[in-house]
C-alpha cells in the first residue's frame, strides 16, 4: 500500500519514489516483485502518469527496480538493507519512543549523527 | 364515466407499483442503509451502484440484440435462420464491447488517497475455471464448426447447409447441418466474443481503484462480481453456439440415417451417432439457458455485500479468485 498527500510540501512524485524506496529498502516488496504498471498506479492515486513514470525513472536509476516491456517493472534482487541495521534502526526507534521522540526529531538526530561523523 | 374510472384506477395502480419499485430501490440501495457512516462507506455504495448499472445495462443490451435477432429471423426468413443462430454471440459480444468502451467514473478524493502496488490484470478477478470454460467452448466451438465444416455438402442452390449419408447408389440428404454457410459466420462471432470479453475483463481490472485503504474490500468485491457477470454472459453465448450447433448437426445425420434405413440402405452407425449429438446440444443449450439466469442474478445481487462491515472492513472476508 502506498499513500500520497496533494496538500503536503513534499512533491508526489517524492512522495511515491520515496514510498516504493523504503518498501524495498525494508523487504516490504521482495526481491522480483511485480510493481503496478505506471497507468494503474497513477489511476488509482489520482495523479498524472508522468507523475508515476518520473518517480518510477528514479527507482530504476537508482538500481531499486527494472523495467522490461515482457516482464513489467520489478523490484531488483539484493536491495534490502543488511539485517543488522534493520535490527539497529528498530532498536532505535524503540528508544526514540521511549523518549517521546517524534519522526522528525529522530531522522533530524541521524542526520546530524552522520554530519558530525563524516 | 367508465373510461374515467378505469383511467384513474390504471393511474393509482402505476402509482402504486411505482411507488413499490421506488421503495424497493431505496431500500437496496446501500448508501441509503449505510449514510453518513464515513467516506469509505459512501465510496463502496458508490462503486457497487456503478458495478450494478453497469451490468444490468450489459445484460439489457445484450436481451435487446438477442431479441432483435429473433426479430430479424422471423422478418427474413430468406436467411435461412442465420440471424438466430448468430444472435446469442452477436448480443452478447455487444453488450461487452459496450462494457469494455463505456467510460468509467473515478471517485475524486479530498485527502490522501491509498493505492495498492499489486498489479491488476484481465484474470486478477475470477478463478482459473470461470476463465477456463469459455476458453474451452470457444475452442470447442472453432473445432466443431470445423468438422461440421469438412463434412457438410451444399443444397440445392449450392450453400454448405446440408448433410448427406450415401450407401450404395443411395444417397440421403438432410439440413440445416451447420456447414461453412453457418459455420463461417458462427466462427467469426466467437472470435469477436473473445476479444470483447477479454476487452471486458481489462476494463473491469483498469478501473482506478477507490481511493481509501478500508474501502479495499468493496473495491475487490465489485471486480469480482462484475468479472463473474462478464464470463457467465460469455458462457451463456458460447454455450448457445456449440449447443445449437450440435443440436441442429445431430438431428440432420439422424434424419438423413433414417431416410437411408427406410431405402433399405445401412446407415446404423450414424443414426446414434446423431441422437447423441442431438442430446448433448439440447443439453448445452439448457446449460446455457441456466447460465445465463446465474447471470441475471449475480448481476441483480452485485448492489451490495450483505453488511456494512462487508462493505469497509479489510478484516471481512474478499470472495476470492
Amino acid at each position: 500500500m502506498i499513500t500520497v498527500d496533494d496538500a503536503s510540501a513534499v512533491p508526489v512524485f517524492e512522495q511515491i519514489r520515496s514510498a516504493l524506496s523504503d518498501q524495498i529498502r525494508s523487504g516490504e516488496l521482495g526481491d522480483g516483485q511485480r510493481l503496478p504498471s505506471i497507468r494503474q498506479l497513477a489511476g488509482d492515486l489520482r495523479v498524472a502518469a508522468g507523475t508515476v513514470a518520473r518517480a518510477y525513472t528514479e527507482l530504476e536509476a537508482a538500481g531499486l527496480i527494472e523495467s522490461s516491456r515482457t516482464h513489467g517493472t520489478r523490484v531488483r534482487a539484493d536491495q534490502v538493507l543488511d539485517d543488522d541495521l534493520r535490527r539497529a534502526a528498530a532498536r532505535f526507534i524503540q528508544t526514540a519512543r521511549r523518549s517521546s521522540t517524534g519522526l522528525a526529531d529522530a531522522v533530524g538526530l541521524i542526520r546530524a549523527e552522520w554530519a558530525r561523523t563524516s | 364515466m367508465s373510461v374515467v374510472v378505469l383511467l384513474g384506477a390504471a393511474i393509482v395502480l402505476a402509482a402504486a407499483v411505482g411507488l413499490i419499485l421506488l421503495v424497493r430501490e431505496l431500500a437496496s440501495r446501500p448508501s441509503d442503509r449505510i449514510d453518513g457512516e464515513g467516506e469509505a462507506d459512501g465510496l463502496a455504495a458508490r462503486a457497487y451502484r456503478r458495478a450494478r448499472s453497469r451490468a444490468l445495462l450489459c445484460l439489457g443490451a445484450a436481451l435487446a440484440v438477442l431479441v432483435g435477432g429473433m426479430a430479424l429471423h422471423s422478418a427474413r426468413p430468406e436467411l435461412l435462420g442465420l440471424p438466430l443462430a448468430l444472435a446469442p454471440g452477436v448480443a452478447a459480444a455487444t453488450a461487452l464491447l459496450g462494457f469494455a468502451v463505456l467510460p468509467s467514473a473515478v471517485e475524486p478524493s479530498s485527502g490522501p488517497v491509498s493505492a495498492a502496488l499489486t498489479p491488476r490484470t484481465a484474470w486478477s478477478f475470477g478463478r482459473r475455471r470461470a476463465f477456463a470454460l469459455p476458453a474451452t467452448l470457444a475452442a470447442a466451438s472453432l473445432a466443431f464448426l470445423g468438422w461440421a465444416a469438412l463434412v457438410a455438402d451444399p443444397d440445392d442452390q449450392g450453400r454448405m447447409r446440408s448433410f448427406s449419408i450415401t450407401d450404395g447408389a443411395t444417397t440421403a440428404s438432410s439440413g440445416p447441418f451447420p456447414g461453412s454457410f453457418y459455420g463461417l459466420p458462427l466462427a467469426v462471432v466467437t472470435v469477436l466474443l473473445a476479444g470483447s470479453t477479454y476487452l471486458a475483463l481489462r476494463r473491469i481490472a483498469s478501473t482506478a481503484a477507490l481511493p481509501v485503504p478500508l474501502a479495499s474490500v468493496a473495491d475487490r468485491h465489485w471486480r469480482t462480481g462484475s468479472t463473474r457477470v462478464v464470463t457467465q454472459l460469455a458462457t451463456t453465448a458460447l454455450l448457445g453456439h456449440l449447443g445449437g450447433a450440435a443440436a441442429f448437426a445431430g438431428l440432420a445425420v439422424r434424419s438423413a440415417a433414417t431416410t437411408i434405413s427406410m431405402n433399405g440402405g445401412n446407415a446404423s452407425r450414424m443414426a446414434p451417432t446423431g441422437t447423441v449429438l442431438a442430446v448433448v446440444g439440447g443439453a448445452l443449450l439448457v446449460a446455457g439457458v441456466g447460465t445465463a439466469v446465474l447471470g441475471v442474478g449475480n448481476a441483480l445481487t452485485l448492489r451490495s455485500a450483505s453488511s456494512s462491515r462487508d462493505v469497509v472492513s479489510p478484516l471481512a472476508s474478499a470472495p476470492r479468485p
